[in-house]
């Protein structure tokens, strides 16, 4: 325990002497901002529980992190209903999906270990998107995991059964 | 921007059936958007809309059930009546384009088959395989890479693809009746050739998909037999072999449902496609 908090301190003690005092604590209120919580307060005990309670504090929900993103209102609402799907897992439902995604986004997105930390990779670069496409991912099934046989063989025979039910002449 | 020359049009066929045309297509295609960066063209002309499936997944059902426009309509050239539209509407080109992926200026889009493709298009008193041609002349001068997949029997879609291609990329897999669509494809493409003097097209390259599993002998005594046909078939078109193999994999399939938790060995299939980029100046 001491010797987690002397390392915390000779840590602290070095970004203060490069930084300055002032420059790192706002820089960990910024920390706070983009994770949500408040960073000012550092845990009373550093052992693996309060680690443990600590790293489920921040996994947030996706729509917890698109509201406390402070987007743009035309954004928001579309941004909420994409999070509300992704939370539902409708929406890139796994975390290699989310990977996939990114790249065909043109980024190279680091190491992701859950779905979580994940969104706040694709809220960072959804919120880069236009509101229309948005609303495109929103309405596609583009990106909704694997699909499965049985949803589409009813597609198709339900546009099957719409078809008119005639051909053309032949040539002769 | 667009390229000095158009775009580079390729279709992948094979006059035989389940060597892994719409999987390659599928794959080339996002590769070249994803990795070269290229703004892509995928075409299905093949009525079984695999390629569609595999590049739009869950979407493809929303594409049939609302009625979406499709390869039927560029080749039709109009809208039939709707519940909201009692009689034909025009065709806006875009309108029977798929976006699947978007970044900036360039995109990776997609015109979608449907099952009754070939009964539409071939119940036509007069089908005129020119209009693939004309449709993507008009209005795809700006993408880089456009490839087409291809249905594996010779109709009047296949004469439409050589018309719409400069490239024709042949998928192989080394086994028994490896090479039976050869001399179908030869004959079909010099009987192009021979009605269409003006139209360069070549084959830029047979690829090895393959099919056996590496159990430590990689295919073992038939998978060499198969090989020799190949390559001596190829040989006598003239045909170039790429020297990378599609390595088998598990992770394709899985790729084409739109499951991205494992890829194996089809990881690899990079190799094959910078090996196929570069051979068509892309």
């Amino acid at each position: 325990m001491t010797n987690r908090k002397a390392l915390l301190s000779s840590l602290l003690r070095a970004l203060v002497q490069e930084w300055g005092h002032k420059e790192v604590e706002t820089a960990l209120g910024q920390l706070s901002e983009w994770d949500g919580r408040t960073h000012t307060q550092l845990p009373a005990s550093g052992g693996p529980e309060a680690i443990q309670r600590s790293r489920k504090a921040t996994k947030l929900r996706a729509c917890e992190q698109v509201a406390r993103a402070h987007l743009p209102e035309v954004q928001e609402a579309v941004m909420l209903e994409l999070a509300k799907r992704f939370d539902r897992k409708q929406f890139l439902p796994s975390v290699s999906d989310v990977r996939e995604f990114l790249v065909m986004m043109g980024e190279r997105p680091g190491a992701m270990k859950d779905r979580s930390e994940a969104f706040r990779w694709l809220l960072k670069s959804l919120s880069g998107l236009p509101p229309e496409r948005l609303d495109q991912l929103v309405n596609s099934g583009l990106h909704s995991g694997p699909s499965q046989l049985g949803p589409l063989s009813d597609a198709i025979a339900t546009a099957a059964a719409s078809l008119p039910r005639h051909r053309a002449p032949s040539a002769s | 921007m667009a390229r000095p020359g158009g775009p580079v049009a390729v279709c992948v066929i094979n006059l035989k059936g389940g060597v892994g045309k719409s999987t390659i297509s599928a794959l080339l295609a996002r590769q070249g958007y994803r990795d070269r960066n290229l703004d892509v063209l995928a075409i299905d002309i093949d009525p079984q809309a695999n390629l569609s499936q595999g590049l739009m997944h869950d979407e493809y059902n929303n594409f049939l059930t609302q009625k979406r426009p499709s390869i039927v309509e560029v080749f039709n050239g109009y809208i039939p009546p709707t519940s909201r539209s009692s009689t034909p509407t025009a065709l806006a080109p875009v309108s029977a384009v798929e976006t699947v992926a978007q970044v900036g200026g360039r995109s990776l889009q997609l015109i979608p088959s449907r099952f009754d493709f070939s009964d539409n298009l071939l119940g036509a008193v007069r089908p005129d395989p020119r209009t693939l041609a004309r449709f993507l002349s008009a209005t795809f001068q700006h993408k880089d890479f456009i490839i087409i997949d291809c249905a594996p029997t010779e109709s009047i879609l296949t004469t439409a693809a050589y018309h719409a291609s400069g490239n024709v990329l042949v998928p192989v897999k080394p086994e028994y009746f490896a090479t039976i669509g050869f001399p179908l494809l030869q004959q079909s493409l010099n009987n192009f050739r021979n009605q269409n003097r003006g139209h360069h097209i070549s084959v830029c390259g047979v690829v090895i998909n393959n099919a056996f599993y590496d159990g430590g002998n990689n295919g073992g005594p038939e998978k060499a037999r198969a090989l020799t046909e190949i390559r001596t078939e190829a040989l006598k078109n003239r045909w170039p072999i790429y020297e990378n193999e599609i390595l088998h994999s598990r992770g394709f399939p899985k790729i084409m449902r739109g499951d991205n938790s494992y890829q194996g060995n089809a990881q690899y299939f990079r190799t094959f496609a910078n090996e196929f980029f570069t051979s068509v100046g892309l």
